[in-house]
């Protein structure tokens, strides 16, 4: 594959802005649009791909559901496909197992503070770039 | 168990071989995962490795992913056992859309002792020292 590729259209102001901030990090510019590709494939890939763009809508529809469980009292792991609350149970592993032979290609198992919070991962910069 | 050094790049990577399971033990892919202390959660696999132990079907609600770069990213949470020196951990199991390479983080390395020393090509990772520690 050549190592140039002419693009035409590109914003010549945004070009500089991001051709100044390259040069004080002491990057190239193939470098920066390198990183720009990877976070920008990062962002669409998955539409390519129909068995995660049919997950992702069964992850909506569930945690929808499981959005719904927010004002009930409840205890231990709730267990949802298929856009309802297959059961809640005291146990993980009884969770998972329930989940492997109900559910098709997607589950939630949650706990309840999982419907509250979000997680917050660190992840460190190897990851990408 | 013991890790080693990937010397193709500088600084030296640290690398362990360990095999994942889905949280059922039904399916094992196994993988060559660096050591990152920067990662809070347990480990980072690829969307294919993750589909491939079909983990999908043990998800929690999506977390959101710190770069140190200060950039967020959408992340994709479920959960996978590791087998480290006979030993089961279970831990949660991330990914997300784009170049992943696997990573080993603080979620499991909190419950071992890592022994680095990169000068004498020593990586190690003991779970055993941590049942009675920790």
């Amino acid at each position: 594959m050549s190592k140039l590729v002419a693009i035409k259209n590109v914003d010549k102001d945004l070009y500089r802005r991001v051709k100044a901030i390259a040069t004080l990090q002491g990057r190239t510019m193939g470098s920066v649009i390198n990183e720009a590709l990877r976070l920008w494939l990062q962002k669409y890939s998955h539409i390519i791909d129909q068995k995660w763009e049919s997950i992702e809508k069964e992850y909506e529809r569930n945690l929808n559901v499981a959005k719904s469980l927010k004002n009930k009292q409840w205890k231990g792991y709730a267990l949802i496909c298929n856009e309802e609350v297959i059961g809640i149970y005291s146990d993980l592993r009884k969770t998972m197992e329930n989940a492997k032979e109900k559910c098709k290609n997607h589950s939630l198992i949650i706990e309840p503070s999982d419907i509250i919070e979000h997680e917050i991962v660190e992840l460190g910069l190897p990851v990408i770039l | 168990m013991k890790g080693y050094y990937d010397k193709s790049v500088k600084p030296y990577r640290p690398l362990i071989r360990l095999k994942v399971f889905d949280p059922l033990k039904t399916k094992h892919i196994e993988l060559d995962f660096m050591i990152n202390t920067g990662f809070s959660g347990g480990i980072l696999l690829s969307p294919d490795e993750y589909l491939k132990l079909n983990l999908t079907l043990y998800e929690k609600p999506k977390a959101i992913g710190k770069l140190a770069i200060g950039e967020a990213i959408e992340l994709r949470v479920s959960r996978a056992i590791i087998i480290v020196d006979n030993r089961e951990i279970m831990c949660h199991a991330y990914t997300f859309f784009g170049e992943v390479k696997p990573l080993l983080g603080r979620e499991v390395l909190n419950k071992a002792s890592l022994v680095y020393i990169p000068k004498k090509n020593h990586l190690e990772i003991r779970p055993d020292l941590c049942d009675k520690t920790c």
